[in-house]
């Protein structure tokens, strides 16, 4: 029995690394739609060098770690190591060196991460104006940041879209609902305030590498610039009840021409104010 | 030890079909499935269904009227006090006190707002005075918060004028069928299409204490009774066996023991089967124990 | 499961390994056999009407037990089927495909069938943890919302074109599946489900109203007949489980009303462009005129204040109830007689809650916020509530006026303070 149990630990990294490499290369079923979907965002790219980053960091090390515990496995069993234990009583090099390795490696995810993480979260969208001393560039440089296209509200169980509508400001009385339909135009930055209604959500777009939860009493602000037309999921990230599922949303990226097209039909519909019977059939 | 051990046995299982216990059983009713199919090979099968031989049943040999009273035997039952919670100036002018008057006692017993009514009356049978088509108005009023009429019956396609008499709007809610606002001073047209079989309430949403009954009939075979508990319903068919329904807002339909034309008779479901004599005046004389209000 | 055991299996190790096996799989196959036999895997079966046998029977004074409520409900179930089988037989009599379809029930009834063979047991799968499988508005969640799911037993529905007392119509109940209902925890169904199942999740909440309503008219009816000697019994059951009266009389008149639905609904000729800021003819001043005329009429004709209050946030008249809960109590104040509250739960019904009128501040419509949603709502009132229709003796014209005030009221100071500061993030 004694060294199966080795081989055992050994399956581990083997198929662990086999599922990822067949889900990255394939897409055919069993693994269909399992690795990243499509990234139609300007700076989606940016989240999945992340991402490859830390995989393949934590994949080396997951694979060092798993072929070592397997070599020990397999070195030191029970029925062929018939001498006395031998004890070790520590090693201080040994200690310093698997100290200063993972310390220096969170250090290079900390610091390698910080652009991506102001781009995603702190440097809204806007223009740099000059400050009290006229010049640009300096300490006191104003920022009028962009106004959000549309407002998402995640509530239990839909996403309800308000666009900014005419004067291109949310909350007036021309602006444009709708329900788990967003709209946006393609290759412009679009900035969207979210919000919860009534628990915590989490608004998520795979397809633009964007996620971020959405708490009540707090007004965010997700931005991103698509560079791809079509359709893709709206979903929620965090679970927020027995429905859900049913928070499915669907964003559409359409050319600029065909966004105000889409924006003025709401518009209308919105403001249908008459109604007939149908002729007798 | 073990003794925990079989506290886990029994309490496992326990927690495991606790989980189960869902609706009640007496959510579900078991039918049988034989009887199921049965019916619905009958009701599935074209034509109209089971033949049966219908009876072409003799016509009336006349008309009659019936005319009578309602009269309450005993000390009538206390009142029940409004809680008049909206515009008390205007509801409840100087403070009084306002009551449901459900059970409205006339002069010697008599009891008003009873409806009575013939059910089923064959179209052919009934007289040219009876039929629908009535065109004159009902007016129905309402004024410090009250329906004047407590109970009103029209037939099917009478119009009938809600006016509102007070100064602040009320709202007129039919059941389940009209709910219309009438501003303060004015009055807004009511057609009933559809007959009932027992009235139906007419309430306020602005006022919800504010309540009357409405009894919509196709065939003019209605009355309801007047404060001293007198009623007449005119032009009935006689010689034939016809069904009366008997409502009262309190009681539903009137129900039990109690006497009628002095001898002691017992009602089912608020009704009771009569055969009138051609051509002549038929008394019903009702006495309602105290005892029913109660 | 299995930590559980760990403890008392080691507790016996003393004793003989044979019974220790034995205890083991004892221990092991209760919770299976309760997983096999118990709740999982019984097919759903409809709920009775409760409640309305029991106003019944304290109406008529007959009691719904025994062979008068298994005949009820062998007609129901002879002419509904089950929820794995939806049937309306004796439909074709009764015209029942003007109002929906068979093959659409069948797409949305039935068990939840695995994600790629989406598609079946819609109704299960996306309405019945709420409406319940009856359509009753009993699920297992109904208990934790407010307002309470929707009971399609009474064929009342609230949001719709045609006036109280009739039936909506199928664009009515689909723009509601599809937009959901805002406000409440009805959610938009519109990116879960395409047309075609929309379509059968409509016919299926048909099927549940019309078997809903026959339910309620065969108890209705049953209270008049008898049961007291075998010979009355048989003659009932003769007459009663009839095709005349089964399909032509009750399942007949149930159907006429919901064909005839979509020629009820009411006609709106428009408001004047000119109260449209989206149309050329816009203009801002006619546009105030308008809602000061609407503001006029809320507080005179309109008499909208003495419920939604005079501020507009719903406080006006909030001690009535919805006519599912007054269906049974006759009256609002009869839902404080503690006798028949207790006979109310102990039917099965839901605690009755208060319906309180909407706070126009919010901006929340549930019916919709296109202005031919709030007319609706102004011009018919909203059926199964205490919303009455504006009077017929306002115009046209003053109902625009009052729908442009409703439209303006979450717009004013008084619900946005005007200089409210944008969202900044300090951290920067």
């Amino acid at each position: 029995m004694g060294r199966f149990w080795s081989l055992l630990f050994l399956a581990v990294p083997v198929l662990g690394v086999g599922v990822f490499a067949a889900a990255m290369m394939t897409d055919s079923w069993p693994l269909h739609n399992h690795w990243l979907p499509r990234d139609v965002s300007e700076k989606g790219y940016v989240i999945d060098n992340l991402f490859n980053t830390i995989l393949y960091l934590t994949g080396v090390i997951f694979v060092g770690t798993s072929l070592a515990l397997f070599w020990f496995l397999w070195k030191y069993d029970g029925e062929k190591n018939l001498g006395p234990v031998r004890f070790l009583h520590g090693s201080h090099t040994l200690e310093v060196v698997w100290s200063i390795i993972p310390a220096a490696t969170l250090l290079f995810i900390a610091i390698y991460q910080m652009n991506a993480w102001a781009d995603a979260k702190i440097d809204r969208p806007g223009t740099r104006l000059a400050g009290a001393d006229g010049r640009m560039n300096t300490e006191d440089d104003l920022v009028e940041f962009q106004l959000p296209i549309a407002q998402v509200t995640g509530r239990q169980f839909e996403w309800r879209i308000r666009y900014a509508g005419r004067d291109g400001v949310v909350g007036t009385s021309d602006d444009v609902h709708t329900v788990n339909d967003l709209h946006l135009p393609v290759d412009e930055e679009v900035v969207l305030q979210i919000k919860s209604d009534d628990v915590l959500h989490s608004f998520f777009l795979p397809n633009c590498r964007l996620k971020q939860d959405v708490v009540p009493g707090m007004k965010q602000m997700v931005w991103f610039k698509p560079k791809e037309v079509g359709s893709f999921d709206i979903v929620c990230a965090e679970l927020c009840g027995w429905g859900h599922y049913k928070m499915k949303g669907r964003m559409t990226i359409q050319s600029r021409k065909d966004f105000d097209q889409w924006l003025t039909d709401q518009e209308r519909i919105q403001q249908e104010s008459s109604f007939a019977l149908s002729e007798e059939e | 030890m073990l003794k925990r051990f079989w506290m886990i046995c029994t309490l496992l299982p326990l927690a495991f079909f606790a989980g189960c216990s869902g609706s009640p059983e007496a959510d579900f009713v078991q039918v049988n499935s034989a009887a199921v199919e049965e019916l619905r090979t009958k009701l599935a099968s074209s034509g109209s269904g089971t033949e049966t031989d219908q009876q072409e049943e003799a016509g009336p040999s006349g008309y009659a009227t019936l005319k009578g009273r309602f009269a309450l035997d005993g000390s009538p039952p206390p009142q029940i006090k409004l809680d008049i919670s909206k515009d008390p100036a205007i509801c409840a002018p100087g403070g009084k006190d306002v009551f449901a008057n459900d059970v409205a006692v006339g002069p010697n017993g008599g009891l008003a707002n009873i409806v009575i009514f013939a059910n089923g009356v064959n179209e052919d049978w009934v007289h040219d005075s009876a039929k629908p088509g009535r065109t004159d108005e009902v007016i129905f009023d309402q004024k410090e918060c009250v329906f004047l009429t407590h109970v009103v019956g029209i037939q099917t396609g009478q119009p009938m004028t809600v006016l509102n008499s007070d100064p602040v709007a009320h709202n007129l809610k039919v059941s389940t069928t009209f709910n219309q606002t009438i501003p303060e001073g004015k009055s807004v047209p009511f057609v009933a299409s559809k007959e009932l079989n027992s009235p139906e309430k007419m309430s306020c949403s602005i006022h919800p204490w504010m309540t009357a009954y409405l009894l919509v009939r196709n065939d003019g075979y209605f009355a309801v009774t007047a404060e001293d508990g007198s009623f007449e319903i005119p032009n009935l068919p006689a010689g034939v066996e016809l069904e009366f329904r008997v409502w009262h807002e309190r009681l539903n339909g009137i129900k039990g023991d109690l006497q009628v034309n002095g001898s002691a008779e017992t009602w089912k479901k608020g009704r009771f089967e009569m055969t009138l004599e051609p051509s002549q005046d038929q008394e019903l004389n009702v006495v309602l124990p105290a005892a029913m209000f109660n | 499961m299995l930590c559980y055991l760990q403890p008392c299996l080691t507790s016996l190790g003393e004793s003989n390994p044979m019974k220790r096996l034995r205890i083991f799989w004892a221990l092991l196959s209760m919770p299976m056999i309760g997983l096999v036999t118990g709740c999982g895997t019984e097919s759903p079966d409809f709920r009775v009407n409760n409640v309305y046998m029991e106003k019944i029977s304290r109406e008529l004074d007959v009691k719904f037990a025994g062979q008068r409520q298994e005949d009820v409900y062998t007609a129901l179930t002879a002419m509904f089927g089950t929820p794995d089988l939806p049937v309306v037989t004796g439909g074709e009599d009764a015209g029942v495909s003007d109002v929906l379809s068979v093959e659409n029930l069948h797409l949305a009834a039935g068990p939840v069938i695995k994600d790629y063979e989406a598609g079946k047991g819609l109704y299960r799968q996306h309405c019945a943890h709420c409406h319940g499988v009856t359509g009753d508005g009993y699920g297992p969640t109904a208990k934790f919302l407010n307002p309470y799911p929707r009971d399609f037993r009474m064929g009342t529905f609230k949001f719709k074109s045609t006036p109280v007392g009739y039936r909506p119509t199928d664009d009515d109940l689909t723009r509601i599946v599809r937009n959901g209902i805002n406000g409440t925890a009805m959610p938009s169904f519109k990116e879960m489900l395409d047309s075609g199942q929309i379509d059968a999740i409509v016919d299926y909440v048909k099927y549940l109203a019309l078997r809903g309503q026959t339910e309620r008219s065969l108890i209705s009816l049953s209270g008049d007949y008898g049961y007291e000697t075998p010979e009355e019994t048989t003659e009932t059951q003769a007459e009663l489980l009839s095709k005349e009266v089964l399909v032509d009389e009750i399942l007949g008149a149930i159907v006429e009303e919901w064909t005839s639905a979509s020629e009820t609904a009411t006609e709106a000729e428009g408001r004047d462009p000119v109260y449209d800021f989206s149309s050329p003819e816009f203009d801002q001043s006619e546009l105030d005129e308008s809602i000061a005329r609407g503001q006029q009429l809320y507080y005179g004709a309109g008499a909208c204040v003495t419920c939604h209050g005079p501020t507009q946030l719903g406080d006006g008249q909030t001690t009535d109830y919805d006519n599912w809960t007054k269906d049974f109590f006759g009256e609002a104040a009869k839902v404080a007689d503690a006798e028949l509250l207790d006979a109310y739960l102990t039917a099965g019904g839901l605690p009755p809650r208060n319906i309180i009128p909407r706070n126009l501040r919010q901006g929340v419509y549930r019916g919709g916020r296109r202005p031919i949603d709030i007319y609706w709502r102004v011009k018919n009132g909203i059926d199964g509530t205490p919303m009455p229709a504006a009077s017929s003796q306002l115009t046209d014209d003053d109902v625009w006026d009052i729908v442009n005030f409703v439209l303006s009221v979450p717009y004013q100071s008084l619900s946005q303070p005007a200089d409210m500061p944008e969202f900044v993030r300090d951290r920067n």
